[in-house]
């Protein structure tokens, strides 16, 4: 028998298939032929193979979909016949994808309207619940391959309720910007041609101006207003106090002289400064929608259960389990709450809470946190504590309260307004009392003029912009950071804890196979064996033979922990532990595997094959870039959940490390992020749930992924793990960046000097500050974007 | 110089009418969604003919 060489790729999702074959999957030709049937073929014109593998298609039960209180969590708004529901889809990733989504409707009846919103990742649909209810709409979307995410955790984050604030932004700015536009239109001839106004020309002007600006002030500048009176109520002065005190003296001063008939005001320099401010707030809240930074472990966690009541299966939303439940569940479930095991014994997968994604075998009694996913057989399991009060979920908690209580977190444009401020204070009061004893009729325009100058403009400019700037840069290299706080931390960040599991490692592992080589025939046997089995072991030793096999198994047996015997071919095949293969009554093999336990033993035939052991390899390029670190001044650590020998002795071979810790618990690693706060800014870099706690905990917490849409931890910036070696430019473009904005800030106290120079002497008039203030602003965003560009290039980002 | 002063009744009654329309646009989630309507435009809008299902 030869290998087959004929290799065709999926209709529907484009995996490779069993030789000539036209789908990977029965899955996906079921959505193929649905597709077709309801006239639907478009979505494949769109693009070809546009589809979602089926071959993950999951099973889970949906009863829990019609509990009152569960469908309230989810949706958006109901009313007497239309249910408006928005879900979360990650797998939308193309046009064919979004074309089918709209289509919903030809596909049910009862779905009245679907609308893709394609960079949040997710699609809002209305239906009528009359005839059809939310889990048959879960269920087409599942049939379809778009499952939905369904957490209680997501309630709030997609769909309309998230942007309001965007839009109120939105409004703010677009108000600023009429207004500016027409006020500098009516404030113009009074500049350039005084003389061709007339009495009446001039007061209509002037009231126009007016009537413009004061939406301006009430509405577009009341975050400023509010902001200032809460930081002076807080008893600290944030950079909103001289721009609230600047806009108030600006406005008071244009309106005063208007009444008293000295001069058109200030509408027009009123106006452009809150439209300039408006737009440096705009720039600096730029998000990533298909981001999520504020994961927490409730989104981990199943919305439902099987919960053991009187002999039936029933299935219930995790929010309603109490303590003393029994519960049932299945392979590759999550286990939502602490609970004690019932079943004689279950493997169990750790990897959530520990990093270790070797199973653990636990016996009747054993506690199983919650996070773990049970291997193969289902288990029965009592709960002993509810899901808040559990192990990981109170972990989170304790330290989510902790910081949300301080205000460390500051920006250094709030750090240095104290200073600016009080200066900017004593200049006023200097120069009014000076004017006092010259003219004191002129003192109060004065004062006005000072305040309004050295309104911090350019300075409230100079770090949105350039940290924006900077964002945009990191983004295109897949490093996507919260906001722009978390750039000023990165840019302090002395000391770097490293997680090892998948964030040091690399995500493929390697295999290698003692004993003689393996024949393509003999490879494509062990397929047709392992690619039955979900354990990790198995599917990493076929990923590794890397096969697309012709056989069947004709019978197939796996004892849960144990190991894998299949007939292929005619061939008895045996994979597993070695007191699987003893027991199976195979002889002549090595007792112990050289070094780790994460091996696999084989026999064909009864006879000893060899031995598979699964390694981890570090991450390519890994060891330059920590010596790069070092040589930047960096501490590293490494702190592992993992306990495996070998490893450690992987990882004590890197170069430039400080100390190499393992077997630390989630509580460990958060231990010493806080220890090391103390004397130091530290970042945290790691991958799993289980670093959570530490992520949130250190001064920047990156999380590293192979799947940026994938789920990942809470954290402040998600790093592509690819890219992880670029982390030295990374480091270093944020630290100049804080050099940029020093510039920035020295050139904004530059045109403050100016303007100051005019102010002190009673000479600002409404000209000057129109010209000043513009020109001044957007010196600064063409300085600081340029110089950004430059820094990046400078990096090689 | 009365014409000047309606002449600008005029241009504002129209500046008032774009921010007006600006304002709907902001309201009905235009500025949030930026990539899907390029791609929806793009779609036919009527339905496709029944489609002969290709031999698979």
């Amino acid at each position: 028998m030869n290998t087959p060489v004929i290799q065709t790729l999926c209709r529907h999702c484009g995996e490779t298939c069993e030789p000539e074959a036209d789908f990977c999957c029965q899955g996906c030709e079921t959505v193929y032929t649905l597709l077709h049937d309801s006239g639907m073929g478009g979505y494949y014109d769109l693009e070809s193979t546009p589809g979602v593998s089926q071959k993950r298609y999951s099973n889970e039960d949906l009863a829990y979909l019609s509990d009152e209180t569960v469908i309230r969590k989810l949706v958006e708004y109901q009313d007497d016949t239309q249910t408006y529901i928005t879900f979360s889809i990650p797998q939308i990733h193309c046009s064919s994808c979004i074309w089918l989504l709209e289509h919903l409707p030809r596909l049910n009846a009862g779905i009245v309207s679907s609308r893709v919103d394609f960079p949040n990742r997710s699609v809002a649909v209305r239906f009528n619940h009359a005839v059809v209810s939310l889990a048959d709409v879960v269920r087409l979307l599942r049939k379809i391959g778009y499952e939905p995410t369904l957490s209680l955790a997501t309630e709030g984050g997609v769909g309309r309720e998230r942007s309001l604030p965007q839009r109120r932004q939105w409004m703010k700015l677009g108000l600023a910007a009429f207004a500016f536009g027409n006020v500098m239109l009516f404030s113009l001839p009074e500049y350039f041609a005084p003389e061709l106004l007339d009495e009446t020309l001039r007061s209509v002007f002037t009231t126009l101006n007016i009537l413009l600006s004061l939406p301006v002030l009430l509405y577009s500048a009341s975050d400023y207003i509010t902001g200032a009176w809460q930081s002076l109520k807080q008893k600290y002065v944030t950079l909103d106090v001289p721009i609230a005190l600047g806009i108030i003296a600006l406005y008071a001063q244009s309106v005063w002289d208007v009444a008293s008939g000295h001069g058109p005001g200030y509408f027009d320099s009123f106006t452009g400064l809150i439209f300039f401010l408006l737009i440096g707030k705009a720039v600096q809240s730029r998000t990533y929608d298909a981001l999520s930074f504020n994961r927490t472990y409730e989104a981990y966690f199943p919305l439902a259960v099987h919960r053991r009541e009187r002999d039936q299966l029933v299935s219930v939303a995790v929010a309603h389990l109490k303590p003393g439940d029994q519960l049932f569940i299945r392979n590759m479930e999550l286990v939502p709450c602490d609970s004690l095991l019932e079943s004689e014994s279950c493997d169990v997968d750790f990897s959530f809470v520990t990093g270790e994604s070797t199973p653990v075998h636990k016996v009747k009694g054993d506690v199983i946190y919650a996070g773990g996913r049970i291997i193969g057989a289902a288990a029965s399991l009592v709960v002993t504590r509810t899901t808040s009060q559990s192990y990981l979920t109170r972990l989170w908690n304790q330290e989510y309260s902790k910081e949300s209580g301080s205000r460390s977190v500051m920006g250094i444009a709030d750090r240095i307004s104290p200073y600016f401020t009080s200066v900017v204070m004593v200049i006023a009061a200097v120069s009014t009392s000076i004017w006092f004893t010259i003219d004191p009729a002129k003192a109060p325009m004065v004062l006005a003029s000072v305040l309004i100058i050295a309104c911090p403009c350019a300075l409230a400019m100079a770090a949105p912009f350039t940290l924006s700037a900077v964002r945009r840069h990191l983004g295109r290299h897949f490093f996507y950071t919260k906001n722009t706080l978390v750039v000023e931390q990165l840019s302090r960040i002395r000391t770097l804890l490293f997680d090892k599991t998948g964030t040091l490692t690399d995500a493929a592992s390697t295999v290698s196979f003692s004993g003689a080589p393996l024949s393509d025939q003999e490879k494509l046997w062990f397929h047709a064996a392992l690619r039955n089995s979900t354990h990790p072991l198995s599917q990493r030793f076929d990923a590794w033979l890397n096969v697309q096999g012709s056989f069947g198994a004709d019978t197939y047996l796996e004892e849960k922990g144990k190991g894998i015997r299949a007939w292929v071919d005619r061939r008895d095949l045996l994979l597993g532990s070695y007191a699987w293969l003893l027991q199976s009554g195979v002889s002549g093999m090595p007792a112990t595997a050289p070094g780790s336990s994460s091996v696999i033993y084989t026999a064909i035939d009864g006879v000893f094959r060899g031995i598979a052991e699964i390694r981890h390899t570090i991450r390519k390029g890994l060891e330059p870039m920590l010596s790069e670190l070092h040589q930047a001044g960096y501490d590293m650590h490494i702190v592992s959940g993992d306990s495996s020998r070998d490893e450690q002795a992987l990882m004590a071979s890197l170069p430039a490390v400080a100390s190499v810790r393992f077997d630390q618990s989630p509580e460990d690693k958060f231990r010493i992020v806080q220890d090391m706060k103390s004397g130091s800014h530290v970042a945290m870099i790691g991958d799993g749930l289980n670093d959570g706690a530490a992520l949130r905990a250190a001064h920047a917490g990156i999380a590293v992924t192979d799947d940026i849409h994938a789920f990942t931890p809470a954290s402040d910036a998600i790093l592509k793990g690819s890219e992880l070696t670029k982390l030295p430019a990374f480091l270093g473009f944020t630290q100049r960046s804080m050099w940029v904005i020093y510039a920035a800030y020295g050139l904004s106290f530059a045109y403050n000097v100016v303007g100051l120079s005019f102010a002190v002497q009673g000479m600002l008039t409404p000209i000057v500050s129109a010209i000043l203030m513009p020109v001044s602003s957007i010196t600064i965003i063409a300085f600081t974007t340029g110089a950004t560009w430059l820094s990046a290039k400078s990096k090689g980002l | 110089m009365g014409i000047i002063i309606i002449l600008i009744g005029f241009s504002l009654t129209i500046a008032v009418g774009f921010f007006f329309a600006f304002m709907w646009a902001v309201k009905s989630g235009q500025f949030e969604d930026d990539k899907t309507p390029s791609i929806r435009m793009l779609f036919d809008s009527t339905a496709p003919a029944p489609d002969k299902k290709p031999k698979p």
